[in-house]
């Protein structure tokens, strides 16, 4: 009996060393791989937001390009309401959400690469570094809000990278497949506060 | 006359059916149309409420099923009428739905993958790339010419004659590179000199363009597309810049993108293909299951419809086994199985028919019966009145002081067998010549609880619960019958309880067919009824008893049958006898 306990016991450390390595692993991944880098800033009268997508690899997303697909990047960014009194037990509630997406391909002809913005403005890049720099970035984008106190909201923003981005018939395909989506884990910011907002 | 109503297949169950069937499909192929749409948009799947609805409709039509399994065990276990038949028509319609299907199904995902393999065949992506290819060269080509003739020594020379003679010059141009289309020539302030050719390359204004030499930026007017390149050079001490280009074709640019689009789209289907292939027999699937089980849902409901008939049948059958003729089972339709309803209707009823005239021929033998019984209970009495008055003859003839000896005993004897004649008599005359009755709108409540009154006080060891009497029933009846029937049945219960038990009275409605009826039950706890005499209950002059005179029970039945009503018994000996009446329902005004 004692020793079955020993053995027991022998086989649960080992299981649980296992077990716990692979969620340390897990739980470091985050810090090594890709992030979103998330910030609000104010110019006294409107919020601006800007959200980049760091430490990601642009190996397959230049593979894909080079095979002559596009790629797709999504910055989204959510507005809370901080829960007060006994709503504190349940979720923050979400007020608005935004979702931006530009894309990029290769244009074969001008040899150059293409970002389609959000706002349907194209740009054509020859060098890599910048061309990857403004594809994985969104910069100084206004936030439609109208909030009275900056101290009861705060915003997040998460970045998902679409290494292909599946055109039609194979769109149903992006329903089904994360194999070639990218998706960072939420990055939380403070709403500055501008003109007009009361801090309480 | 009790009936069943039964109709073949119910308009209103088959119209139902029709309805959920065309509703499910509708919904299914709307939104199948919406995906299918949405995918050939490149839109993303903006109706996420397909997800739950992909998963809640099967989900909830699985569970259907389930609930319609479970009840069809439960009743295969109880035994219930039809149902093994039933089984056997669901699996006979499943099987019907799946043989459909299934080939329907290797069919599409056969089509799926042969149209998929069609399209993706390796001579597309040939042709595309090969397309792709010859688009490039030219575009290089026509760059590089361009490029070339800008650097090109030679170019001076005749740019310098292009002021004198610009046709001429740009002929000269053009014979040196026959893809220039154009050409414009600006001074140093930026004036436009001469312009030859194609009108689409004209710079309207130079002074914005900063390049000096070499190739200015692409332009794309009107789907044209055009390439330029700066060249300098000096006449008589002033600088002039010269703007030669080239036209591509019109549409070049567009179409160029749609080639690399479609080559995009082609690469993206040849390196996704089995997953693609996957997914759209999933969609397929998900859209063909739940038709599927819709298919044996609705063979559940149908075999339901069919068999309703049929139970009811085997129901009908059953009542006409156990004796009950008064069954008919209505139908309006007009197919096989209401021809064989019908035929059953018309053998009850000619078995009614012949077993009133049974009835009849046993009612002139109970009567002869009667007669013959009567015969003897009259002439019973008869023997000793003759004999006690022939004694008295006797003595009185024989002279003997002493005839008060006999005649005392003897007109005693003579009067107490009178006295049963007399009583033997009324009570056959009340039987023989019950009046017609008297009807009038009668409470139920009122009638029994008056009857138990009597009895309540008299019989202090018995129990009678009246409890249970809906006080909203009435009947049309002769208060004065209906009370002599409660009286007779409580008085048969209370000699069958000997002393101490109890009678419950109890009356609810029921409704057989169109008509509703009262149900008056009388429960007792008594000796209950031999199997032997269940037939002879209701016979006259038939008792069990010393005292009885047989015709209580006959009355009753009198009673109920001249109210238009039914009675009959259901006992079990040791345990007690309950008596049924239905009576036609009245309302109350």
């Amino acid at each position: 009996m004692l020793n079955c306990l020993k053995i027991n016991l022998k086989r649960n450390k080992k299981g649980f060393l296992f077990f716990f390595s692979i969620f340390f692993s897990l739980s470091l991944l985050p810090l090594f791989g890709q992030e979103s880098i998330f910030d609000i800033q104010t110019d006294g009268n409107s919020l601006k937001f800007s959200l980049y997508l760091a430490n990601c690899s642009p190996k397959e997303v230049f593979e894909r390009l080079d095979q002559g697909m596009r790629s797709e990047i999504y910055f989204s960014v959510y507005l809370y309401r901080k829960a007060k009194g006994l709503r504190k037990f349940f979720s923050d509630k979400l007020i608005s959400e935004w979702e931006y997406s530009q894309e990029a391909q290769w244009d074969i002809f001008s040899k150059q690469y293409v970002i389609t913005d959000y706002k349907g403005e194209v740009k054509k890049f020859s060098q890599k570094e910048e061309f990857i720099s403004q594809f994985f970035s969104i910069k100084d984008v206004p936030l439609p809000l109208s909030i009275e106190s900056a101290d009861n909201y705060y915003a997040a923003g998460r970045t998902r990278l679409r290494t292909i981005k599946f055109l039609p018939p194979l769109n149903i395909l992006g329903s089904f497949s994360t194999s070639h989506l990218i998706t960072t884990e939420w990055e939380y910011a403070d709403i500055p506060e501008q003109r007009g907002m009361v801090r309480e | 006359m009790k009936s069943l109503q039964t109709q073949t297949t119910s308009v209103t169950g088959l119209i139902s059916i029709i309805i959920i069937y065309i509703f499910l499909i509708a919904l299914i192929l709307v939104f199948s149309n919406q995906i299918l749409q949405d995918v050939a948009m490149g839109r993303p799947m903006a109706n996420l409420i397909f997800i739950p609805l992909a998963v809640g409709l099967p989900v909830f039509l699985i569970g259907t099923i389930l609930f319609n399994i479970f009840r069809l065990v439960r009743d295969t276990r109880r035994g219930a009428p039809g149902t093994r038949f039933k089984v056997r028509l669901i699996l006979f319609f499943a099987f019907i739905a799946l043989l459909s299907s299934i080939p329907q199904g290797i069919l599409s995902i056969s089509f799926i993958n042969t149209t998929t393999e069609s399209w993706f065949s390796p001579k597309y992506g040939e042709a595309l790339r090969g397309g792709i290819h010859i688009a490039l060269a030219y575009y290089d080509d026509r760059l590089e010419t361009l490029e070339n003739l800008q650097a090109s020594t030679s170019l001076s020379s005749l740019l310098r004659e292009a002021e004198k003679q610009p046709e001429r010059s740009f002929q000269e141009i053009k014979a040196m590179n026959s893809t220039i289309d154009f050409l414009q020539i600006f001074n140093s302030r930026g004036e436009e000199l001469t312009f030859q050719g194609e009108i689409d390359g004209r710079i309207s204004n130079f002074k914005d363009i900063t390049v000096t030499e070499g190739l200015l930026p692409k332009e794309t007017k009107q789907e044209k597309t055009i390439f330029r390149a700066v060249s300098q050079y000096t006449a008589k001490g002033e600088t002039y810049s010269a703007v030669l280009g080239t036209i591509l074709p019109e549409g070049f640019d567009k179409e160029a993108q749609n080639l690399t689009n479609t080559l995009e789209i082609f690469s993206q289907l040849e390196e996704f293909q089995r997953v693609f292939r996957i997914v759209l027999i999933l969609f397929y699937a998900s859209f063909s299951f739940p038709i599927l089980l819709l298919a044996i849902l609705i063979s559940f409901m149908l075999s339901d419809e069919i068999i309703r008939p049929i139970i009811n049948l085997e129901d009908a059958t059953r009542k006409v086994s156990e004796g009950d003729y008064s069954i008919r089972i209505l139908t309006r339709t007009k197919d096989e199985l209401s021809n064989l309803i019908r035929s059953f209707n018309h053998m009850v009823a000619e078995l009614e028919r012949s077993r009133r005239q049974l009835i009849q021929t046993e009612k002139v033998t109970t009567w002869q019966e009667i007669a013959q019984r009567m015969a003897h209970e009259i002439k019973n009495p008869l023997t000793p009145i003759k004999l006690s008055a022939q004694r008295i003859l006797k003595r009185y003839e024989s002279g003997k002081t002493n005839l008060g000896d006999v005649l005392v005993p003897s007109a005693t004897s003579i009067i107490g067998e009178v006295e049963r004649l007399n009583n033997l008599l009324t009570e056959f005359r009340d039987f023989a010549r019950l009046p017609e009755p008297k009807m009038e709108v009668c409470s139920i409540s009122e009638l029994v609880l008056s009857a138990a009154s009597v009895f309540r006080f008299s019989s202090q060891n018995v129990l009678i619960h009246t409890e249970n009497i809906d006080p909203g029933l009435f009947i049309l009846a002769d208060s004065d019958q209906i009370n002599q029937v409660f009286t007779n049945l409580i008085t048969n219960g209370l000699e069958a309880i000997n002393g101490k038990g109890e009678i419950s009275i109890r009356a609810d409605l029921v409704t057989k067919g169109n008509l509703d009826y009262c149900r008056i039950q009388i429960q007792d706890t008594g000796s209950g009824i031999q199997k032997e005499n269940s037939n002879k209950v209701f016979n006259p002059y038939f008792t069990t008893k010393e005292k009885g005179t047989g015709l209580g029970l006959s009355i009753v039945e009198r009673i109920i049958l001249d109210h238009n009503g039914q009675i009959w018994f259901e006992s079990q000996p040791g345990i007690g006898t309950t008596f049924f009446i239905d009576l036609p329902k009245a309302d109350r005004d």
